[in-house]
């Protein structure tokens, strides 16, 4: 996929700000200000912060972005249709895992026809 | 006078190896520039060298220890290829593979200029860390041959693969099967094939690996092993029992490193495909969370299947009309008081179709199948989109290539086979994706720039070899579309050499 999917998925403003989508707009600049001073003094944790597809990372000028994405309401309201969605997560797991298991390959082919060491 | 026979030994060794050398350097007085010269005289040299190694073998019999040393010089002269593929390419022995590869001119039929490039670059293709000096040692030593020949090519493929660029090696690799016999010896050909059967396992490519490693012409071993197990991992017919991939493991060699592609193709049973379901359960209702969660999931996945891609567009194609879906965003819209939900479902909508176009390209669906009556709407409307960015990036690609033809803005002969072999990359994606259809508006399109780039290559620069290997490649396209005035035309350029 490309990056900029992926950069949608893992860079969802609700993701960056760590909060729940049924959060008020008080939170949401509450979490801004907090994670930029957190930031500005180099924090631990700061520099990073959990989604459902790994660790995203995390720096000044995307909390801001994620702040102004929240604040306007037609925006939050798509960036919440996928948070609340990827709650349900567990249901990707399994046609991934199948998806996998039939494009393995044999990573171990070029050292059996002499091409590797 | 214990020396003599020693003496008259080397004179008979090293007379016939300088003829033998001189010979590849066209300027032997002795044989004309023919094949069958080339064999007649290898033959010749083999018979007088077996004669004088079996007398230096009596000798050392009788207790002349000291001509042990001929004899091995013997013993390199007679099997110079075996050792180097055997010997020094494996232990990374780079130069001492390039020279000794000097004397297999048996083996690499005359071409011995393009045999030494390859044993370098597989010997360097074999050390644990490559140095960048020996690959521009190598790439000066290619750049002094005095034509792009199939094996060239396949050195040049090893290098690029010595520099992990992985695609441009397939590429180089795929086209080494267009040269023909006069300008490719039959073991660049056959090592060719082998390493696409090595490349197309690791990734996981079965149906490549069954059609290379089954088809018939020379393969080794460990390729014959893979071909069968890529039959049966697909199932596809006719399938081998486990007694017989038990055989062909043991005649392989690397068994243990086989072992565990083994064991997996003997647990996947044989005749799945009726036992595979072929729609998933389509009857439930929709979550709309549910597949939120699954599309994102499939956005941030490696690769992405082609049934993965039609679940999730048949999916979305209900779930964007169904009153579920629609019904949380309003309720969601008014709590926050603002916002219009019919313009995030339409956003919503608008991301989804992009993504879904990505990922039709990435799982590289036929547009036969997104085109289907029964197909989603969604994937339908993608089908167009990619049937027009198909034909455009041909036509980009081939415009390029042509107006540099005319201006004659020359490129070194690599250069030039990897400009073809771009556009013959993007002529195979719009035939694999668009079908027949579309393979006749691409044949129009890329025959003429194709073909003046040959021409170019055969009339002003001597590249006869690349630009023969260009010319089959276009009859046989024009074959497939049926373009009898361009078969005509390629039958002719063939024809010259």
């Amino acid at each position: 996929m490309t990056a900029e999917m992926r950069a949608r998925v893992l860079d969802n403003p609700f993701y960056v700000l760590e909060l729940a989508p049924e959060c008020s707009r008080a939170e949401v600049e509450r979490a801004g200000q907090k994670l930029l001073a957190m930031l500005e003094l180099d924090m631990a944790g700061a520099r990073h912060y959990p989604t459902p597809f790994g660790v995203g990372r995390r720096d000044a000028a995307k909390v801001r972005e994620a702040t102004a994405e929240l604040r306007d309401p037609q925006r939050r309201l798509l960036h919440e249709l996928w948070v609340s969605g990827c709650a349900a997560i567990d249901l990707a797991e399994d046609t991934s895992d199948e998806n996998e298991a039939e494009s393995l390959g044999f990573e171990r082919a070029p050292t059996s026809l002499g091409w590797r060491r | 006078m214990a020396w003599l026979p020693l003496a008259f030994a080397t004179v008979v060794v090293l007379l016939p190896t300088l003829l033998h050398r001189w010979e590849h350097a066209r300027i032997s007085p002795h044989l004309p520039r023919k094949p069958w010269a080339h064999g007649v005289w290898a033959i010749v040299l083999a018979l007088i060298s077996s004669f004088v190694g079996a007398l230096f073998v009596l000798s050392i019999a009788r207790g002349h220890v000291a001509n042990v040393v001929p004899l091995g010089l013997i013993i390199l002269l007679l099997f110079p290829w075996p050792i180097t593929r055997g010997l020094l390419i494996p232990l990374g022995a780079v130069r001492a593979a390039w020279n000794l590869t000097q004397l297999a001119g048996w083996t690499w039929r005359g071409d011995v200029g393009g045999g030494q490039f390859v044993a370098g670059a597989w010997a360097l293709l074999r050390r644990r860390s490559i140095d960048p000096r020996t690959i521009a040692w190598l790439a000066a030593r290619r750049d002094e041959l005095p034509a792009l020949e199939g094996a060239g090519v396949l050195g040049s493929a090893l290098l690029a693969s010595c520099l992990h660029d992985r695609e441009q090696a397939r590429r180089l690799m795929r086209s080494v099967a267009s040269f023909d016999e006069d300008h490719c010896p039959p073991i660049a050909t056959f090592l060719a094939n082998e390493w696409r059967i090595a490349d197309a396992a690791a990734r996981g490519e079965w149906a490549e690996v069954e059609m290379l490693g089954r088809a018939p012409h020379r393969r080794s071993r460990a390729a014959r092993l893979l071909g069968a197990i890529a039959a049966r991992l697909i199932d596809y017919p006719p399938v081998p029992g486990g007694l017989h991939l038990l055989a062909l493991w043991l005649l392989a060699p690397s068994r243990i490193a086989n072992l565990t592609l083994l064991r997996r193709a003997l647990a996947s049973p044989v005749g799945l495909e009726s036992s595979k379901p072929t729609t998933r359960a389509t009857a439930k209702p929709i979550d709309p969370d549910a597949l939120l969660a699954t599309h994102a999931r499939t956005l941030v996945q490696p690769r992405v299947g082609t049934a993965q891609v039609l679940a999730l567009a048949s999916a979305w194609d209900r779930a964007l009309t169904d009153p579920s879906l629609r019904n949380q965003t309003i309720r969601r819209s008014l709590a926050l008081r603002g916002g219009d939900p019919e313009q995030v479902l339409l956003e919503l909508g608008r991301q989804i179709e992009r993504d879904l176009a990505a990922m039709a390209r990435s799982a590289r669906i036929p547009l036969a199948t997104l085109e289907r009556a029964e197909a989603p709407e969604a994937l339908r409307r993608v089908a167009r989109e990619l049937r027009h960015e198909l034909l455009d990036e041909l036509a980009l690609a081939c415009e390029v290539l042509d107006r540099r033809v005319r201006e004659r803005k020359a490129l070194p002969a690599l250069d030039e086979l990897r400009e073809f072999l771009a556009v013959q990359d993007q002529y195979e994606r719009v035939h694999r994706l668009g079908g027949g259809e579309l393979l006749r508006i691409a044949f129009s399109q890329a025959h003429d720039p194709l073909c003046n780039l040959a021409v170019w290559l055969w009339d002003e620069r001597g590249e006869t070899a690349i630009a023969n290997a260009m010319f089959r490649w276009l009859l046989n396209e024009a074959t497939v579309v049926g373009d009898e005035e361009a078969v005509a035309l390629q039958r002719r350029n063939i024809a010259c050499g």
